[in-house]
Parts: structure tokens; C-alpha cells; sequence
């Protein structure tokens, strides 16, 4: 029988993929700290599964971060987002629940001087569309603490959870996702999370959850569908305020995929300007999706303002 | 023109004061960025507020679909009165319209209006406060997603996992407490505690009798069985413990009571799980019973976790520590975890239940996807798979019975080579004789490895039987005492390898034993007793002890 | 007839190579010994007129279609019939074949609108003899001078006849079709007509001769070649594919206003540039060839269905020829459907210039099998059959103007974003990769993109699934911006 390999570990039985994350990101620079005394170095590459799977369950440090190195957190020029600096830097949010991650994440505990610990949560831009922009280098995402969003194509949170954490308690996030399996696990991140709102609805219908959103001061939009263009124009006229950004997500493949990438962009850039929706910059999302960009804009930006803009 | 705004909080009806101002529908978006702009646009004319999170959830639901609810009618008939009315929906406008015959109105100039109106929603509507409104919302989303999701508090899988926590800490109270009345009582009437076994009928006896002196007069017929009751009555006479004040027999009482209702509360609690866990789970149960279904899942943390989990890991799930300390020391692996109490695993000859469980854990995780993710509710897969395991079962039992019985001639059956194969103690059928060189030896007959009470067997006889044995895995220890030079320790190696062979069947190494045959041991017998038992003790762990003992001891003797 | 086309076709095979109006390859034939098999005076004396139809119509069908490349791929893969002949023939000649051709070139005309039948008859027997007159002359050509002279000629023709190309065209690009070459031939005259050019049929001389010399090697060299030439014929800038494409456009502009159809008709079989591929096809299949019809051929061929044609003809001429006009897309469908594909979205030259390649060397390659069946076939089958082809192809022409598919039976997939309309407003937005994104060496996506930059699809998606793990680290993340801005200030 072959056991299962970087599964398992005392206590709390097998958890699926996260023994196996945490393990292997550290196994394999040998792995140091994070477990009980055992393995370290050499010592552990001879335990092979057995000895990753343990310590797997505990997130801390970065993935090339080894558990129990040091890290610097740094504000990032957006708010709400930081930088793990260490050996290798790490986009990282500050983590609204303390001590849970979502799909199990790296998690990093800064100590503050006043000797409060502050836990921040690793963000991936692999996972993440959002992350893939920031560090493409956006010039400004417009998800700020305070501020309230509207997650068009929310899935199953993961992105939601990060966007949660920026806005804070003081922001909401109104969380849009239509499939039923993805929108469980939503669900159940936004038990934990009281600034976000769940919604189980097609956003293509913005009229069906009028009466759970307020106006809103981004939308970000992640639906990946062939009229997304049409989506976004729809609950921007509906929840968008005026003067208010809006953050899109293009994958060329979903809206043509016989042309290339770059014409697929302009042409949808090209329908937005006609709906009011200005797009302000736009940033590859490269080498994080293939054929992505992501173009961030303004509605119904005040004429003066348009210059700036 | 009125206008129909729906909140989290309630329906909100807004008169449209100046309606010139709806002609331009750009500017409209200007009429609203203030509070007090706004106001001269549109006024509150009437709120009506949702009672509760289920009447929210009712309108709520009923706007989705476009029809109107019954408190939005009402609302509406109140005071909506000859009036157009500006809705967001033009399929809730119809139905507006079909049922109270007013007016409804949708176009561009609305949709900009509501605009405004959601901008400024706190303050055209006095009484609504921005805190008040976002638990609301809140509130309600997740009433609404819950009842998207078909969420169903039936089907939550955390009840069973507490339930079968706690089943577990109650049998461990339960037992403290027995043990703790046994004790106390003990000092009282010792005697008793031997005879009443079970706890349960020891605290209902204590709790009858209190004092033994009332031992002889009670009748004891509903709780114990006559022979007991009798011994009972008998050492309550000419026990020798010591006399206690009522005060504090009363406090015995009291634990004895405490006991009892948490026996009671147990049963309860039992019932209790097993109705959840058929309705949860039911193929599960159908496949495994409810107490190991309950707890495969507890201990993959939810019914979700547990059907990512592939039908290996199923099968090892509860042995994580035999699991890992075989991995570091490049042991084998433990065959089973929580399912060797299911019920197919029991009831499978020991050789068989490796097999049984191996096949138990993959059906067993088919049917926890089936469960987890599927929409089924009856438990006809669980029972299906069920069949076929037993029948697969009853082929395995078939396979070494016709192994066991030979060919149809009488002759020794002729069995396929396979080195790993473990010999069949069938005794019906012997291995080829090989010649045992230590026959040859005049001197210094080297007592048998096999048998650990008869240390004289010859070498002969110690062959065949090592060469038997062989099929035990090999153990490092062994091979490398067999390749060891020096004969003797050889030999003993070889003797101790063959005893724990013998024991453990395991591979054969009949090369290895036969060429040890030859070499001579002398007292070997102690020290392959201990090594023998030291190997026994490394083997067990994968399984289960008694039965590799018992195995090990059959071979002896039949060698 | 048939025996007309029978001997053109014996004599033609080496002048299809070189994409010629039928008047130039009439006035070829003349100087070549093998030419006189081709004496049909009328169609010298209409070749002529034809001619400059026939090359305004190739240079339309150059400028406008992407014929060029077809032209130029079915000259090529005539040429490879006629390599052998292309020694013959002498430059001088075709300055012959151009009076030749303005003087048939207005008989013809008059004969074509009286019975185009016939003139399409004639016109093959013309065009192949003017195609191999061409060919012997481009191939003899060569050189640019020839060219000024041809073109000179040719913009006589072409201005003159236009309305007769127009219908040789047509029969002529069915006739190629159904030939190989002798769609060429059609297709050129076809060209001719369309284009309004008049590089016409010198530089489709040449180039048929060039190409027929290249087809062997490489049917784009030889556009290149031929290219060369053609860069006095002027249209061919459009039609970069090859010099066929001027050659073509030369033809074309004799012919051109009617007969673009026809080219980018001829465009399918044109494939080959070589006008003197058209010639030898014209001659072998077809029957009704007009003059202006062969040197439509010619130029068409290597325009639009030159591709197609070729790619037809070299597979199976008989098909082709039949088949072809009718469902294009069936025979050579794959060629077809990249054809007309290829040729809807790439309306510039370029990608029928890749296409063109494409083809020729497709069509080089059937070359060597179908030229003999394809002469043989043609003999049989393209008379008729490129009748009805062109007849056939005429009308998908028409009816496919527009584009440049050479088929008339193009499938228009749909598609959301017309690549066409695209305009972007910053030239970083045409680029959207990583490396040419600002500061991508050392940004922190640079890792990822050395591994994920490798690999596409199912690959990228396993690479991609490993990074997600969450052990990746890039670097130090910078905290400047590196998106394109836009500015619509100004659009409001």
C-alpha cells in the first residue's frame, strides 16, 4: 500500500493540499523550523512524505520563505496591500480573521513594537487576477480601505477574501458569483467575514439584487464571459457611482479567440468607451494568465476631471 | 409619479416632486449629488418595514422572480393611489399592474432616478441609518444565499462530528465514574465489584441496596441474573468491608445516579447519531456502519474533506502514527486504520483482511463522494457496493479454500510459484524436501530455529519448515544476520529469521534458511526466542498483534 | 477547339510558367518557334486588347485581392510544366505579343460581347498561347527592362479592352479552375481585369517566367523574383506577394474594372505567378481561353484563386476544374478554406504573400504529380469543364468581390472582434507580452515568465497549476507603474 505522501500529520488527520503546500515549499530548501525539532536539513529530505506532512498544517513564513525566517512587512504604495520582505518579497494583506486563511494560504505574524502581532495573509498572483494587476504594476486599483466594492465573478472567494481585508471593517464587499458550488464556499468565507456580502445571482441580471447593494465605489470585474463589456456597463448604470472606478479583468479567449489578444482588448476597451466607461490605463497580466489584461477606468468621471484621469 | 424602491429594511414608496426634471435624463445624476438636491427631486411618501428576516426573505425572494408578495401589495394598495408608478422591473411592473391595477412605468428617466435615490438612500429615508442598513443587508443576503443554495440544516455534517465527540467523551466519563463508584463502594462491599461486572448493573445495584446490610432482603431479579444475585446476597453476608454513614452512602447514591442517567443519555446520544448519520450519509452507513462512517468523518474534519481524501488514504485514516514511523524506517505500511472495525473488515479471515480492506476503502470512498457531492438521498449505492464486497468476500475465502484442499486426485495441489506468497500452515501440503546439509554434521547439531519449545528438531526438519516460513518480509535484521559470515550467527540469524518467517509469514527464503540449515547452532534457542519476539514485536505493529501471535504460534506447533 | 487547345497545351506547358496576358503570349509565341503552334492570328490579334484588359484586371485583382500571391503560387506551380520552355521564347517578343495583343485585344472584344462563348474558347487558345508567349518572354525577360517595355505595352492594353477580359476572366478563372494552369490563365485575365494597374503583363511575363524558373525552388522566391520586376509595374505594391502579382496587375490592368471578380477567381488557380503557367494550362484545358482570358489568367493565377486554383488544379484538374467552379471549397478545401480564410482576413498583400507561399509550395509540390495529369486533364477536362469553371467562377467572383477568398464559397466564421477595425490608440497596446511590458526584466513576474513564456496550453496550465502552490518568489516587487495609459480627454 503506499501511504499517502505529505498528507496527514498528528492530530487533525489528513488535510488534503495544504500539508502537501506548506511541506513542499519548505521541504524543499530543507526544510527548517515550522516542525517540532524534527528534520531538519539533510534529516528531513530522508523523511521524505512523512516528515513534510507534518509540519504541512502550519502556515508561517512565505512559501520560499522558511518557516521562522525573518520577514519585513512594508506598506506597498497602494492601501490596504503590503510587501513581505525578507530573502524574497511577497504581496501580503492584513488578515481581517486572525488565524484562519482561506484556501490555505501562507500566513506571515509580524510582531508590533507595542508587542501586538499582526497577521498577514500571502497573495498569490497566480490565484489571484487582482494580484496579477497590482504587481503588473497598475497605477492605481482604486480598492482602498473604506471603500465599497462590487466583485463581479467572485468564484469561491479567494480573491474576495483578499479584497475583504483591504476595505476592512469600514468598506463592504458585495461578492457576485452565480455558480452554486463555488458560491458554498463563499458562503462559508463570508461567515467569517462580516464585510462581505454574498450574492448568488447571475450578474448579467443586476435588477435581481438591487435590494441587497447599495452604490457602490469600485466595481471589479472577473466574469470572464464574451459580453462582459455589456455587464460591467449594466451594474455600473445601476450600483456605480458617478465618478466612481471601475477595475476589469479581459481574457482574450472568451471573447474571441481567433483573433489575437491585443485587438481583442482594444475592441472590448472600444465598447466600454461608448457606455461611459472610461478606461485609464491598461497593464498585461502576464506571465501570471496568458492573453490577460486588465483595464481600470472611471464612470461618469466629471467633465474637469476627465483630463486627469 | 411615485416610486417603488426596495431596501434591505423594507419597501420605501418616494413621490417624484418635480417630474419636468425627468425629461433630462443626464442631468438627473446631478439632481442627486446632495442631500439637499435630492430632496427637492423626490420625498419619502411612506416606508413600510420587514418584520423579520423571513418575511425579508419572502419579498425578497418574490422580487427576484419578478411577482409581487403579499406585504408589497399591501403597501402598494395603501398608498399608491391613482398614481404612475416607477418601477425597476418591468416583469415586476406587470405583475404590479395585473394585480392592482396600477400603473407602472420603466425607462431610462427611472433607472437614473433610482440611481439617485441609491446614492442618497440614508438620508431621503429619515429613519434609516447607514449602521442600520448594512447588518440588514447582510442579513438578508445570507438568507438569500442560503436559500439559493438549497441549504439544507439537514444535511450539515458538523452535528455529526460533535455528536461523535462527544459520544467519546461521554463513554469517557461514563467509565471514570463507574470506576469512581466501584471505588468508593469498594470500601463498603469489595466483594461486589468482582461480582458485578458490568458497570452500569453494578451502579443500579448500588443504587438499590445502598448499604449491604439490605443486600439480603431486596430482590436484585430486574437487574441481575440469579446466580449473581445470589452470590450477591451471599458476600454481602461475610464481606469484609467496612461500615459507611448514610450520609455518605447517600453521596454514593447520587454518583450512582449520575451514572446512570449518563448510560441512559449515552444510548440517547447514540440513537441520535445514527439517525444523522443516515441522513447525511446515508451509503456510508449502508457500506461501513454509522459508527465508523461517523467517524471517518470526524476525522477528515467534514464529509467534503473526507471526499477529496483518495481510497488510500481512506484506508489508513486513524493509523497516521503506524503510518509515518513505517515510512521513516521503511517499514511497511499499516493495512488498515479505522475501517478494520468495520464490519466487512471484521468478518474477514485474518489473512483476508488486508484485501478487505484495501477493497472496503475504495468502494467506501466512492461512496463518500456519492454522498458528499451527490444528490441522492437513499442509501441503495452503499447497499449495492456492500453486496459486492461480500461477494468479493466469499471469493477470496473460496480461493484459499480450494488452495488449502488440494488437487481433486489427492495429490499435493500444484500452486503457481509466487515468492511472496506466505505458506499456508494447511499442513496438508509440504514443500520439496531439500537436502539439509546439517545433516551431515556429526557435531554440534544446531537446535531447530522452529519451535520455540522444542529447540532439538533436527536441522532437517528445521529446513523444510524455515524454508516454509520465508515468506515473511524481509526484515533488514534478517537478511543481514543471514549474509553474516560466521556461520553460527548465521545459523541463528537464520534460526531467528526463520522463527519470525515462521511467525510472520512473510517472503520465503528458503535459499537463505537452508544454506543457515546447514550451520550449526547451539543455543540459539534463547536468543532466537528473544529475536523471535523482538521481530514479532517490529511486525505487529502493522498488524494486529493477536492474530500475527497467533499465526507465529500455529506455525510453530505445526513445524 | 479541342485540338487547338491540344496543341497549345503541348506548346503551352512551358510558357504557363511565366505569367503572361494571352496578347503577350500570342506575340511570345510568334518569336519562339514553339509559338507557331499557337498561330492563331485572330487570337494574336485580339491578344493585344485582351492583353491590356487582361492586365488591368490582373492589376486589380493584384492590388485589391491579395491575387498576387495566387497569381503568383498558380503561375509557379504552372511553371514548373513549362520550366523546360522557358528558355525559349525571346524578350523581344513580347513587345509583339503586347501590339499582338492590343490589336486582337480590340477584336476580341467586339468577338467576346458577340459570343463569349467562343471568345472564351479563343480566348484560352489566346491566353495559353499568350501565356507561353508571356512566359517565353518574362522567362526571357528577366530583366526590368523588359518590363518597362511590357508595361508600356501593357498599358496600352489595358486601357484599352476592359469589358472583353472582363468575360474572358471569368471563363478563364473556371477554366483555371479546372486546370491548374488554365485556371491560371484565367485568373490572370481575370486579374487583369480587376487590378487596375497595369504593371500588367510584362511584369506577369516575367514573372511567370521567373516563377515557372522557381517553382521548383521556391514558389515565394520566385514571387520574389518576380517582385523584383515588378517594382516598375507599380500595382504590385499591394500585392506584394510576387512578381506574379505584377505581372498580374500588368495584365490586370488591361482588364481591369469587370474582370476583378474573374481575378480574384483567378487569384484561387493563380496560384501560380507564372503567367507562362497560365499559357501552358490555358492551352492544355482550355478551350474557350480568350486572349485576354489567358493573360487573365496569368495574372490571376497568381492572385486570389490562384491559390486555390493551384492547390485544385494540382490536385485534381478534372475536380478542380469542375469542382472548383462549383464547390471551391471542396476540393482544396484545405487550401481553399485557408485561402479564402486567409484571404478575408489578411486583405493586405503580406499574408497572401504567406499564403501565396503556402500554396505555391503546396502547389510545387503537387506540381510535379498533377502537371502532367493537369495537362492531361486540362486537355480532356478543362476545355469544358474551364467553361463552365469560369462561367461558374464569374459568377462567385462577383459575388465575392469583396473578398479576398478566392473561392466563392468562403465560410465567414463568425467572429466577435473584426481585426480590421481594430486602431490602437498607443503602440504598446499592440504588444501584449510580458517582455515588452516596462520594466519586465526585472520585475517580478520575470521568473515565471522564463518558464511559463515556453510553454502554451495544456503545458502552461500544468506549469501554471505549480506555481499556484505558493512557493513562488520573484524578487523584489517594484512599486512603480507600468500600465499603458490611455488619454481620451480629447474624446469626450
Amino acid at each position: 500500500m503506499a501511504p499517502p505522501r505529505g498528507r496527514g500529520g498528528s492530530g487533525g488527520g489528513f488535510r488534503g493540499g495544504r500539508g502537501d503546500g506548506g511541506g513542499r515549499g519548505r521541504g524543499r530548501g530543507g526544510f527548517s523550523g515550522g516542525r517540532g525539532g524534527g528534520g531538519r536539513g539533510s534529516a528531513m529530505k530522508t523523511r521524505g512524505g512523512g516528515g513534510r506532512g507534518r509540519g504541512g498544517g502550519r502556515g508561517r513564513g512565505g512559501g520560499g520563505m522558511r518557516g521562522g525566517s525573518k520577514v519585513v512587512v512594508e506598506p506597498h504604495r497602494h492601501e490596504g496591500v503590503f510587501i513581505a520582505k525578507g530573502k524574497e518579497d511577497a504581496l501580503v494583506t492584513k488578515n481581517m480573521v486572525p488565524g484562519e486563511t482561506v484556501y490555505n494560504e501562507k500566513k506571515v505574524s509580524v510582531q508590533n513594537e507595542d508587542g501586538t502581532k499582526v497577521e498577514y495573509r500571502v497573495w498569490n498572483p497566480f490565484r489571484s487576477k487582482l494580484a496579477a494587476a497590482i504587481l503588473g504594476g497598475v497605477d492605481d486599483v482604486w480598492i482602498k480601505p473604506g471603500a465599497k466594492v462590487l466583485y463581479l465573478g467572485a468564484a469561491s472567494g479567494t480573491t474576495v477574501s483578499h479584497v475583504s481585508d483591504i476595505v476592512g471593517p469600514t468598506g463592504v464587499v458585495y461578492a457576485v458569483e452565480f455558480s452554486h458550488r463555488s458560491g458554498r464556499d463563499l458562503v462559508n468565507m463570508a461567515k467569517k467575514r462580516t464585510n462581505v456580502i454574498p450574492i448568488i445571482e447571475d450578474a448579467r441580471h443586476p435588477a435581481k439584487y438591487r435590494m441587497l447593494v447599495g452604490m457602490v465605489d469600485v466595481i471589479f470585474s472577473d466574469v470572464a464571459q464574451p459580453d462582459q463589456a455589456r455587464i460591467l456597463a449594466l451594474n455600473a448604470s445601476y450600483f456605480l457611482k458617478a465618478g466612481g472606478h471601475f477595475v476589469i479583468s479581459i481574457k482574450a479567449n472568451c471573447i474571441d479567440s481567433t483573433v489575437p489578444a491585443e485587438a481583442v482588448f482594444e475592441s472590448e476597451v472600444k465598447k466600454m468607451v461608448q457606455e461611459q466607461l472610461k478606461p485609464s490605463e491598461q497593464v498585461t497580466l502576464e506571465p501570471f494568465e496568458r492573453d490577460h489584461a486588465c483595464v481600470v477606468g472611471g464612470y461618469r468621471m466629471p467633465k474637469k476631471q476627465k483630463i486627469a484621469s | 409619479m411615485l416610486l417603488l424602491f426596495e431596501t434591505p429594511a423594507g419597501f420605501a414608496l418616494f413621490k417624484v416632486l418635480d417630474e419636468g426634471k425627468l425629461s433630462k435624463v443626464e442631468d438627473l445624476g446631478k439632481e442627486f449629488s446632495s442631500p439637499d438636491t435630492a430632496r427637492k427631486v423626490v420625498k419619502l411618501k411612506a416606508f413600510s418595514k420587514f418584520e423579520n428576516t423571513s418575511e425579508a426573505l419572502e419579498a425578497a425572494t418574490k422580487i427576484i422572480e419578478g411577482s409581487t408578495s403579499k406585504g408589497l401589495r399591501k403597501f402598494l394598495r395603501a398608498n399608491c393611489d391613482g398614481e404612475m408608478l416607477a418601477v425597476a422591473d418591468s416583469k415586476l411592473g406587470n405583475a404590479i399592474k395585473d394585480k392592482l391595477k396600477i400603473e407602472c412605468v420603466h425607462n431610462n428617466a427611472v433607472m437614473e432616478l433610482m440611481r439617485g435615490v441609491r446614492s442618497q438612500l440614508t438620508e431621503l429615508i429619515s429613519g434609516l441609518a447607514t449602521q442600520d442598513l448594512a447588518p440588514m443587508s447582510l442579513g438578508l443576503s445570507h438568507s438569500l444565499s442560503r436559500y439559493k443554495l438549497k441549504f439544507s440544516p439537514d444535511k450539515v455534517d458538523t452535528m455529526i462530528i460533535q455528536a461523535i465527540g462527544l459520544l467519546d467523551d461521554l463513554d469517557k466519563e461514563l467509565n471514570t465514574y463507574a470506576m469512581r463508584v466501584r471505588e468508593w463502594y469498594g470500601w463498603h462491599f469489595p466483594e461486589l465489584a468482582k461480582i458485578v461486572q458490568d458497570n452500569i448493573l453494578y451502579a443500579k445495584s448500588v443504587k438499590l441496596m445502598s448499604s449491604r446490610d439490605n443486600a439480603a432482603k431486596l430482590d436484585f431479579s430486574e437487574i441481575l441474573p440469579e446466580e449473581v444475585e445470589a452470590e450477591l446476597k451471599e458476600a454481602a453476608v461475610i464481606s469484609m468491608g467496612s461500615d459507611v454513614s448514610d450520609v455518605d452512602l447517600m453521596n454514593i447514591k447520587e454518583l450512582c445516579d449520575q451514572v446512570l442517567s449518563l448510560a441512559e443519555y449515552r444510548a440517547q446520544l447514540y440513537d441520535y447519531l445514527k439517525n444523522r448519520m443516515n441522513t447525511i450519509a446515508p451509503n456510508l452507513t449502508a457500506l461501513v456502519g454509522e459508527l465508523v462512517g461517523a467517524r471517518l468523518i470526524a476525522h477528515g474534519g467534514s464529509l467534503l474533506n473526507l471526499a477529496k481524501q483518495p481510497g488510500s488514504t481512506v484506508q489508513i485514516l486513524g493509523a497516521e502514527k503506524a503510518l509515518f514511523r513505517a515510512l521513516k524506517t521503511k517499514h511497511a505500511t499499516p493495512k488498515y486504520g479505522l475501517l478494520y472495525h468495520a464490519s466487512l473488515v471484521g468478518q474477514a479471515p485474518p489473512k483476508m483482511k488486508g484485501k478487505m480492506s484495501r477493497s472496503l476503502a475504495a468502494k467506501a470512498a466512492l461512496t463518500i463522494r456519492y454522498d458528499a457531492l451527490g444528490d441522492a438521498q437513499d442509501d441503495s449505492m452503499g447497499l449495492e457496493n456492500r453486496l459486492k464486497l461480500e461477494a468479493r468476500l466469499r471469493n477470496l475465502e473460496g480461493k484459499e479454500l480450494g488452495r488449502s484442499a488440494g488437487s481433486a486426485k489427492g495429490k499435493p495441489k500444484i500452486e503457481a510459484y509466487d515468492k511472496d506468497r506466505k505458506k499456508e500452515a494447511g499442513g496438508l501440503i509440504t514443500p520439496a524436501k531439500t537436502y539439509n546439509p546439517s545433516a551431515d554434521a556429526v557435531l554440534g547439531r544446531t537446535p531447530n530455529s522452529t519451535a520455540r519449545n522444542v529447540e532439538e528438531e533436527e536441522p532437517a526438519k528445521e529446513a523444510p519448515v524455515l524454508s516454509e516460513d520465508k515468506k515473511e518480509k524481509k526484515k533488514k535484521k534478517k537478511r543481514s544476520e543471514e549474509v553474516t559470515a560466521v556461520p553460527s550467527d548465521r545459523n541463528e540469524a537464520a534460526e531467528q529469521d526463520g522463527e519470525g518467517e515462521a511467525k510472520k509469514e512473510k517472503k520465503k527464503k528458503k535459499k537463505h534458511l537452508s544454506e543457515s540449515d546447514g550451520v550449526q547452532n547451539d543455543d540459539e534457542g534463547g536468543k532466537k526466542k528473544k529475536k523471535r519476539k523482538h521481530a514479532e514485536a517490529e511486525q505487529d505493529d502493522e498488524e494486529t498483534p493477536s492474530k500475527k501471535k497467533e499465526k507465529k504460534k500455529k506455525k510453530k506447533t505445526e513445524d | 477547339m479541342s485540338k487547338a487547345p491540344v496543341a497549345n497545351t503541348v506548346n503551352i506547358n512551358p510558357n504557363l510558367l511565366s505569367f503572361k496576358p494571352r496578347q503577350l503570349l500570342l506575340l511570345s509565341n510568334r518569336a519562339p518557334a514553339m509559338k507557331q503552334e499557337i498561330n492563331n492570328t485572330k487570337s494574336h490579334t485580339l491578344k493585344p486588347e485582351q492583353k491590356t484588359v487582361l492586365l488591368h484586371s490582373i492589376a486589380n485583382y493584384l492590388e485589391n485581392t491579395g491575387g498576387f500571391s495566387k497569381t503568383l503560387k498558380k503561375l509557379k506551380s504552372e511553371a514548373k510544366l513549362e520550366k523546360e520552355d522557358l528558355g525559349g521564347g525571346s524578350l523581344i517578343d513580347l513587345e509583339e505579343v503586347f501590339c499582338k495583343f492590343l490589336k486582337t485585344r480590340d477584336n476580341t472584344f467586339q468577338k467576346f460581347e458577340s459570343s463569349q462563348v467562343q471568345d472564351i474558347q479563343m480566348n484560352d487558345f489566346t491566353k495559353k498561347k499568350k501565356k507561353s508567349d508571356t512566359d517565353a518572354i518574362n522567362k526571357k525577360l528577366g530583366a526590368a527592362d523588359k518590363v518597362d517595355n511590357y508595361e508600356s505595352v501593357e498599358e496600352i492594353l489595358t486601357s484599352d479592352t476592359v469589358s472583353i477580359e472582363v468575360k474572358p476572366k471569368e471563363k478563364n478563372k473556371k477554366n483555371k479552375n479546372s486546370d491548374s494552369h488554365g485556371q491560371e490563365e484565367q485568373y490572370s485575365t481575370e486579374a487583369l481585369k480587376e487590378p487596375a494597374d497595369n504593371v500588367a503583363g510584362e511584369s506577369p511575363d516575367k514573372k511567370h517566367k521567373d516563377k515557372k524558373k522557381k517553382k521548383s525552388s521556391l514558389e515565394s522566391e520566385s514571387k520574389v523574383a518576380n517582385g523584383g520586376q515588378e517594382p516598375v509595374a507599380t500595382e504590385e505594391k499591394s500585392k506584394d506577394v510576387a512578381p506574379s502579382e505584377g505581372n498580374n496587375v500588368a495584365v490586370s490592368e488591361t482588364e481591369n474594372k469587370p474582370k476583378d471578380k474573374k481575378k480574384k477567381k483567378n487569384k484561387l488557380s493563380d496560384a501560380d505567378a507564372d503567367s507562362n503557367d497560365n499559357k501552358n494550362v490555358k492551352s492544355e484545358g482550355r478551350k474557350k481561353r480568350k486572349n485576354i482570358v489567358v493573360s487573365e489568367n496569368m495574372s490571376v493565377e497568381t492572385f486570389d484563386e490562384g491559390k486555390s486554383n493551384k492547390v485544385d488544379s494540382e490536385k485534381d484538374d478534372s475536380k478542380n476544374s469542375k469542382e472548383d467552379v462549383n464547390d471551391k471549397e471542396d476540393k482544396k478545401s484545405k487550401k481553399r478554406k485557408r485561402l479564402p480564410s486567409e484571404d478575408d482576413a489578411t486583405q493586405p498583400a503580406d499574408e497572401k504573400a504567406v499564403e501565396d507561399s503556402k500554396r505555391r509550395k503546396m502547389d510545387s509540390s503537387e506540381e510535379p504529380k498533377e502537371n502532367g495529369q493537369a495537362n492531361g486533364n486540362f486537355e480532356k477536362n478543362g476545355e469544358k469543364s474551364s467553361v463552365q469553371k469560369s462561367m461558374k467562377k464569374e459568377k462567385n467572383g462577383s459575388v465575392e468581390t469583396g473578398t479576398m477568398s478566392l473561392q466563392p464559397k468562403t465560410v465567414k466564421h463568425f467572429q466577435r472582434v473584426k481585426v480590421d477595425e481594430v486602431v490602437f490608440s498607443d503602440e504598446r497596446l499592440k504588444d501584449n507580452s510580458y517582455w515588452a511590458k516596462a520594466g519586465a526584466e526585472d520585475g517580478y513576474g520575470a521568473k515565471a515568465q522564463d518558464i511559463l513564456g515556453q510553454v502554451r496550453g495544456r503545458d502552461f496550465r500544468h506549469e501554471k497549476t505549480k506555481k499556484k502552490r505558493g512557493t513562488y518568489r520573484g524578487g523584489q516587487i517594484d512599486l512603480q507603474s507600468h500600465s499603458v495609459k490611455f488619454n481620451y480627454s480629447d474624446e469626450d
